[in-house]
């Protein structure tokens, strides 16, 4: 899918410098990109991790979008991909650290909430962020089939976990994954229909409470 | 065509085009009917709630 033009002059404006822009694109990308790179974590680190922390959110954008000068987006999935994979990098430079941290304070005196600097960055940053979304009757429900949801992905095969990542949370087109894992458009597509069919086997028990819930007749006579 | 194959065929469907006429398979294969409509229900909310994150991000 191709960048939309918002988010295109939000990066040429951010890459210039300016903080209302990388607000904005903070405020667009945080909640997709998170789920993402918790999805990649192994259910151990993300609770180590405790991402749920805003102020470790925004130091790890902040430091994604540090590098955005370097990097030129081709489609919204090349740009929602590549932040993904900054973040990670981020969180793993952070246990990096952590880890070094323990190992020099056996004690267990050093906490993950600590101020953290990234290798090759002088400070700690902060970007403000804006408080806008759905109610918190939405947010409950959202929450409740993204966590179920996210939990089926557990498991999945580690490859078809993957490939549901890039096509449906980092909106990469078949093509483009294709080229992720030197692969045909048309292997892709294959593998990602048979891995979604297995998602869909996964979620029926869990996911029908929650229809009941949201009126199955609604559902119904969406199709 | 078993099952298994009968869905995913739809499912190739669906992905290319969330808003499939179901009905033409239900009136196909009218034997699985209710378990074909049961998986597309299943299927829509599964991306629903992938796009949904948008919800508290995107503006």
């Amino acid at each position: 899918m191709e960048l939309d033009s918002q988010t295109k002059s939000l990066i040429v404006s951010a890459k210039l410098g300016n903080k209302e822009a990388l607000n904005h694109l903070f405020a667009r990308y945080q909640s997709r990109v998170l789920r993402v790179v918790r999805l990649r974590l192994t259910p151990d680190l993300r609770h180590k991790l405790g991402l749920q922390s805003m102020d470790i959110l925004q130091e790890v954008f902040m430091y994604a979008f540090k590098h955005l000068k370097d990097f030129e987006p081709k489609s919204q999935g090349h740009f929602l991909n590549w932040l993904s994979k900054k973040v990670q990098h981020y969180i793993y430079d952070r246990l990096d650290y952590i880890s070094r941290e323990k190992r020099k304070a056996p004690q267990g005196k050093i906490s993950i909430e600590q101020e953290f600097i990234p290798k090759g960055e002088t400070s700690k940053m902060k970007i403000q962020l804006k408080d806008k979304g759905p109610t918190p009757y939405q947010i409950a429900v959202i929450k409740e089939k993204k966590e179920i949801i996210d939990s089926l992905l557990d498991l999945l095969e580690p490859e078809q976990k993957e490939i549901i990542i890039n096509r449906d949370l980092e909106e990469l087109t078949f093509k483009e994954i294709g080229k992720l894992y030197d692969k045909s458009e048309d292997a892709v597509r294959k593998q990602y229909t048979r891995a979604f069919k297995k998602l869909i086997e996964l979620s029926e028990e869990k996911l029908k409470p929650l229809i009941a819930e949201l009126t199955y007749k609604e559902y119904k006579d969406g199709f | 065509m078993d099952f298994d194959n009968i869905l995913l065929e739809i499912l190739n469907e669906f992905i290319k085009n969330e808003n499939i006429d179901i009905e033409k398979y239900c009136n196909r294969y009218p034997q699985y009917k209710d378990a074909l409509l049961d998986k597309l229900i299943i299927a829509k909310l599964i991306k629903q709630s992938f796009r949904e994150e948008d919800l508290s991000g995107k503006n």
